[in-house]
């Protein structure tokens, strides 16, 4: 078997177990379900995920040490991760083929020739990693002392250091002047560092996931795929699942995907940061792809299906070779292969960056932030319609974590956990939040399932103990998402005087974090004009027949003794009839009343949880008379209500 | 496209001219590559987090405010009875034995003013700049290092320090004043309190302090009933601190827990004595030509009470501090050392 | 360009072999991992709506209870000995310490009116033991009796049932004549998918209690921590009165004699060690001990695989009268 052989056996082998890992994402022990499959895997493995979360954070969540591994193996062996592993690169390399099958040799070859725009991603990958990192300078100028901190700080500044070293002599071919640049740089950010306080200004926010193919192709799968593919099925749940928002999240798929028809894995070879990183990390590769010997036949069909445009034929780039190894197969006479010297034609080791682009880029990154948080989203002008799931961090350093992967939402099993779109800023797109109309029910008080699969912790792996308050937590009280919020101008029973009690009965906290106040209102007036043992008539009194009879309707003397009322078992037009007993026995030509009891809800903030289950079952459907809002949540103290 | 256009950078020799310049080049990226295996994992071991964040850990370290008060001057109190501010400022501290008992030299000093609204200083609703400025220039004469005037206001810092006179005051006396800056907020917890419990307080312009000095107006205060010292300590709160008005007296005996001062200085000889605590008219104000200078904040409260018509035991807080052991509500038992500089005859206060 | 491809070399074939091999040991890796987890870190899988766990048809289905003139309200609610506690909190412990298995609950309304509702538990005490525990210790005095085919008696708002292994209440939010009509529509249906046990009267040992002066309705099975002693368990006990004063009668079968006779020591132990005095003298069964605790006398003694005595006696006399009682019923029916 050839090596394309085994590198399509690999490439539908990894995507079919992304595929099976999404399908499973669903909470249960059959199969089928979540389980232990490692549903995380490929986000996990995903470096960039890693890196820039690592710089945002300062910290390597648990499993997201796979990325090492795909670290070391690039470092060793080049970007094998795009052509063999990378599902959505599998999707790329599929269509790419579907899209370019019939055209000819030539054709062919013209398609996949470097072309300049191939260095954007680099600069995409930077700025993502400044506006990711910036902050990580403050950090390092006060480094923590302990020795594993500061064993990884170091290797961290190293690792950084290499890849500067890299990129400043592609910019600055002359050493001495390469070096003064990077001392006069590090000086300048130091001393800001020191003078100034940055902290105040530069944030840290993670923003590869909007352009990381894992995320994107993790949300895209989970977000629309499989609930646009289940609506027909019916198979993985019970009702259709929506996602607000979700066609920004189709169009960039959709976008990515059908780019392929212009130009064969369009978003790897220009858009994806991931690659950029991995052909950075990829520079020193022990093994690469490239030429036997100086000459050759040039007959050129090692560029008709080159996957990463990397020009075998003449020079190679090696940070745009992917290992599709279609060379080797296509080569005549056994001249390209993969080998541990440079290829014999030559070779560029990354495309052509220029200084003022790499500049630029980072410097965008780093103003990026502020810029983004001039709004105050993050600050002061918080927005309280964000209820994010239970366990989340703090805003700030909430963003610092997640990779809008839509895992959490994936594995919600209420759909209550929705994409936030871009009315919250574009920090916070495809970051999860609650909508309490979409979905089957609030967030549910028996799950912890979303901070469980989260794959970098920006919602903690809390337990089931430390949600609810139990145990340990007994003292620090169940988690609050928000607090309901009663709108006594939408709710039944306050703005219209009609019963319901429906967000009372629904509130699963124990005991109840909605109370009611009971209350009678006046309905009608009218006089007893005949009466037939509990049957009344009554004049004055418009009444809608068979209204009245659902228990809550009572019939008193107009002096409103509440003693005397007596409960009203059914009414036509003109007349009630009361249940027996009671002390008062209306006489004829006595003027009553029909009176309503109602039961109208109020929240007690210190049981409220926020939930959402009150919002999800209020009658009043569109704009919802009960509604939670992030006040009091418990994530962040200073948005606490009360003492 | 790179057949038109030729590289911009030089590729690697196309061919190698002798085998040992391949093996070299090899080991060089064995090196490269082998330094990102392992800068990849040492950064992925030292880094590594395997239980991700937990709620303990995420709270911010919580800071404590120190002891400042001098235990040899414990229960010390002057009352000066004068229409002028600047000599009964004087002739207090001169009763009480010279700052120089309670400043030394090298003592970073901080005073804490109320400046919470900006309002003109002829309002009485802020502290006095003059008798800020002579304060501070006592306190530079008695040899402290550094004064340091801070406040967390309820207007806008910036206009507050402006309008009420107290930053320039602060800087003509020789000053520095600490506006509260987002970084200086850290969060405190009370020990025995109920309410400041991993509150923010403005702690920056605390560090590296060694003497803390409390200077404010009374006033009448709608809430409270009074603000005077253990009440201006409210301006070193952050956060959405307005939800303590649902407690207020509770708050203010714990804020006298959290700010153990060296002195506190209160200022009677003009008090606001309706329509507190911001005033706005004149009207609002009454001359009771008092000076309070005292160790203990709880008894200064006291007296200070009785300059608005009221007694100790109208405002609860005062109760409340003094049962907790943070002073005493009998002002007399302390003894103080009462000064006047008022004409016989023409005393301002009955 | 068919045929005109190079050959592959061995190495080429040789790293094409590693790679498939490495995905194997992936695949597999994989497959291992799957089966290792712990279901709870997620927190409690909410079932899928439809899939109940619970045979159809049987005591359990709830959601396949039809009964007519009720309206369900939501789904039932189904707990397992690990999320009882969620269900009813502290009361967890009485009903864990008898057996249980399940809970299903449901609630219901009257058409009518979505005010007058009431909720069915129904706990599985996975033996008629269990559930006679469950549903002895909980007896209220002031309940009448059912006359539904079964153990059932109502009490104001609430209808508590006990058939086989099962142990149901139905709590209702009034006392409306309607609604208790409607709870006792549901509790026929309910046992119309529940066969009756063979024996409907209780357990056997009931009948070895002395039957003078004893109170039938204060029967009960003790499940565990009987008497405030951990080490006791499965005891049934029931109220007399002795000449006027009070005494409990109780007798719990254990393995063998010898078990019976450890644990009578055992307990008389404990009631030494909570400050009880061993009070010796004439008149006592075989073997048996006498202990004055509190102003109370315990008769402790086993006969046989029973453990027997008096618990809580006003005086030493009534102690003695129903121990020896007890004691003859024993040597009587002795297995």
């Amino acid at each position: 078997m050839g090596i394309v052989s085994v590198r399509r056996v690999s490439q539908v082998f990894f995507f079919a177990w992304f595929l099976w890992f999404c399908l499973v994402s669903s909470l249960g022990e059959q199969y089928w379900q979540l389980r232990g499959w490692p549903v995380n895997w490929f986000l996990q493995l995903d470096p960039l995920a890693a890196l820039a979360s690592l710089l945002a954070s300062g910290s390597l969540y648990s499993g997201m040490a796979w990325a090492v591994l795909t670290i070391a193996l690039t470092a060793v062996l080049g970007r094998f991760f795009c052509s063999w592993l990378c599902p959505f690169g599998a999707m790329h390399h599929f269509l790419g083929w579907l899209a370019t099958r019939r055209l000819s040799a030539r054709q062919q070859m013209q398609k996949n020739q470097p072309h300049a725009a191939q260095a954007i991603k680099y600069y995409l990958l930077l700025g993502l990693l400044a506006a990711a990192g910036a902050q990580t300078l403050h950090r390092l100028a006060g480094l923590p002392l302990s020795l594993g901190g500061a064993a990884g700080w170091l290797s961290l500044l190293a690792l950084l250091t290499a890849l500067a070293a890299l990129t400043v002599r592609r910019l600055w071919p002359q050493p001495r002047q390469a070096l003064a640049a990077g001392l006069a740089t590090l000086a300048l950010l130091l001393g800001l560092c020191l003078w100034t306080s940055p902290g105040e200004v530069i944030g840290a926010s993670l923003q590869s996931g909007l352009l990381d193919p894992i995320p994107l192709v993790q949300r895209s799968v989970n977000l629309i795929l499989l609930p646009a593919l289940d609506a027909a099925a019916g198979k993985l749940w019970v009702a259709a699942r929506h996602y607000q928002g979700a066609w920004l999240i189709a169009l960039v798929f959709g976008a990515a995907l059908l780019l392929n028809f212009k130009v064969p894995r369009f978003y790897c070879r220009f858009i994806c940061p991931l690659g950029a990183l991995l052909g950075l990390v990829g520079h020193w590769a022990l093994w690469r792809v490239g030429r036997r010997e100086a000459q050759c036949k040039g007959c050129q069909p090692c560029a008709t299906r080159c996957e990463g445009a990397c020009d075998p034929f003449r020079h190679l780039r090696q940070s745009e070779c992917v290992l599709c190894m279609n060379c080797l197969d296509t080569c005549r006479d056994g001249q390209m292969t993969y080998q541990t010297s440079r290829s014999a034609a030559g070779e560029v080791p990354l495309p052509d960056l220029s200084r003022r682009g790499v500049i630029l880029s980072l410097v965008s990154g780093v103003v990026a932030v502020p810029a983004l948080r001039l709004g105050g989203l993050v600050g002061p002008n918080w927005s309280p319609a964000l209820i994010r799931p239970p366990g989340a961090l703090g805003e700030e350093q909430f963003v610092e974590r997640c990779l809008k992967c839509g895992q959490c939402m994936r594995v919600c099993p209420t759909n209550v956990l929705q994409p936030t779109g871009l009315e919250r800023g574009l920090e916070a797109l495809w970051t999860p939040s609650l909508n309490m109309r979409i979905g089957t029910s609030g967030c549910q008080l028996n799950c912890v399932a979303c901070g469980q699969i989260c794959p970098t912790a920006a919602i903690r792996p809390i337990t089931l103990e430390e949600k609810r308050g139990q145990g340990a937590y007994a003292n620090a009280g169940p988690l609050r998402l928000g607090t309901a919020f009663v709108d006594r101008g939408r709710c039944l029973p306050w703005a219209m005087d009609r019963p319901c009690i429906v967000c009372q009965e629904n509130c699963p906290v124990s005991p109840k974090a909605i109370v009611t106040r009971e209350q009678y209102s006046v309905l009608a007036r009218g006089k007893v004009t005949g009466r037939q043992s509990d049957t009344l008539s009554l004049a004055g009194a418009a009444l809608i027949p068979g209204r009245l009879g659902t228990g809550d309707y009572f019939l008193q003397p107009m002096s409103g003794d509440a003693a005397a009322r007596r409960r009203i078992r059914e009414n036509g037009a003109d007349n009630v009839n009361l249940l027996p007993g009671g002390a008062w026995s209306p006489a004829e030509g006595e003027a009553v009343e029909v009176v309503v009891r109602l039961q109208q809800p109020q929240i007690d903030p210190s049981r409220c949880i926020g939930c959402g289950v009150c919002e999800h079952e209020c009658p009043v459907s569109g704009q919802r008379a009960i509604r939670v809002s992030a006040e009091n949540e418990s994530r962040s103290p200073k948005r606490s209500l009360l003492l | 496209m790179s057949e038109d256009k030729p590289d911009l950078i030089a590729p690697a020799p196309a061919q190698p001219a002798e085998p040992g310049m391949d093996r070299r080049d090899f080991l060089r990226r064995a090196l490269g590559a082998g330094l990102t295996v392992a800068a990849a994992g040492a950064l992925g071991w030292g880094l590594y987090d395997p239980k991700g964040p937990s709620a303990a850990g995420l709270a911010q370290a919580p800071v404590k405010l120190g002891d400042y008060s001098i235990k040899s001057q414990a229960g010390k109190m002057a009352v000066v009875r004068a229409s002028q501010r600047v000599p009964a400022l004087q002739a207090g501290l001169k009763a009480l034995g010279g700052l120089e008992s309670f400043i030394h030299k090298g003592d970073r000093v901080l005073i804490k003013v109320n400046a919470g609204f900006a309002t003109p200083p002829n309002l009485g609703a802020t502290t006095n700049p003059e008798l800020l400025g002579e304060l501070i220039k006592q306190c530079l004469s008695a040899g402290a290092q550094r004064v340091v005037v801070t406040d967390n206001p309820i207007n806008d810092p910036q206009s507050c320090f402006a309008l009420t006179g107290i930053g320039q005051a602060t800087q003509a006396a020789g000053g520095v004043l600490m506006p509260p800056l987002e970084r200086h907020f850290h969060p405190t917890t009370v020990e025995g309190g109920r309410l400041i419990r991993d509150w923010p307080v403005l702690y920056g312009p605390f560090e590296g302090v060694t003497k803390v000095i409390g200077l404010c107006p009374v006033k009448d205060h709608h809430r409270s009933g009074a603000s005077m010292t253990m009440k201006n300590w409210y301006g070193l709160l952050g956060g959405r601190r307005n939800i303590f008005h649902q407690d207020i007296h509770t708050i203010i005996a714990e804020l006298a827990m959290l700010v153990r001062p060296t002195l506190v200085i209160l200022d009677g000889v003009v008090s606001m004595i309706s329509n507190g605590p911001t005033g706005g008219s004149p009207d609002d104000l009454k001359a009771t030509g008092t000076l309070i200078l005292s160790t203990d904040q709880v008894a200064a409260d006291a007296l200070g009470a009785t300059l608005l018509g009221k007694t100790p035991a109208d405002l609860p807080f005062i109760g409340n501090a003094a049962t907790r052991g943070l002073g005493s509500s009998d002002w007399r038992s302390l003894n103080p050392q009462e000064v006047s500089l008022l004409d016989q005859g023409a005393s301002a206060w009955a | 360009m068919p045929g005109t491809k190079a050959p592959k070399s061995p190495a080429q074939t040789l790293s094409g072999a590693v790679i498939l091999l490495l995905l194997v040991v992936i695949g597999l890796g994989i497959l291992y991992k799957q089966a290792h987890y712990d279901p709870l870190s997620w927190g409690r899988p909410t079932p899928p709506a439809g899939a109940a766990a619970v045979p159809a048809g049987g005591p359990l289905d709830l959601a396949g209870l039809k009964v007519e003139g009720l309206t369900p309200l939501g789904p039932p609610e189904q707990f397992n000995p690990q999320t009882l506690s969620d269900k009813i909190d502290g009361k967890a412990e009485l009903y864990l310490s008898a057996g249980f298995k399940a809970l299903v609950t449901r609630r219901y309304h009257l058409p009518a009116n979505p005010q007058a509702w009431f909720e069915t538990y129904v706990f599985d005490q996975g033996q008629d033991q269990g559930a006679y525990s469950v549903f002895s210790v909980q007896r209220r005095n002031q309940g009448h009796s059912l006359d539904l085919g079964a153990v059932a008696y109502l009490n104001g708002t609430s209808l508590f049932i006990m058939r086989g292994p099962y142990y149901v209440e139905v709590i209702a939010a009034g006392d409306s004549p309607e609604l208790q009509a409607g709870m006792q529509a549901w509790a026929k249906a309910w046992l119309a998918t529940t066969p009756a046990p063979a024996k409907q009267a209780g357990p056997v040992e009931l009948e070895l209690f002395p039957p003078e002066g004893l109170d039938r309705s204060s029967l009960s099975l003790l499940a565990a921590n009987v008497f405030g002693c951990d080490k006791l368990d499965q005891v049934y006990a029931g109220s007399y009165q002795v000449n006027g004063q009070e005494a409990t009668g109780f007798l719990s079968r254990r393995a063998d004699a010898a078990q019976a006779q450890a644990l009578a020591h055992t307990y008389v132990e404990f009631l030494l060690g909570a400050g009880g005095q061993e009070k010796p003298g004439q008149g006592l069964p075989p073997g048996a001990r006498m202990v004055r605790i509190m102003d109370t006398y315990e008769l402790v003694f086993s006969q046989g695989a029973f453990l027997a005595g008096v618990h809580g006696a006003e005086t030493r006399e009534a102690a003695l009268d129903l121990g020896q009682r007890i004691h003859q019923r024993l040597t009587g029916a002795k297995p």
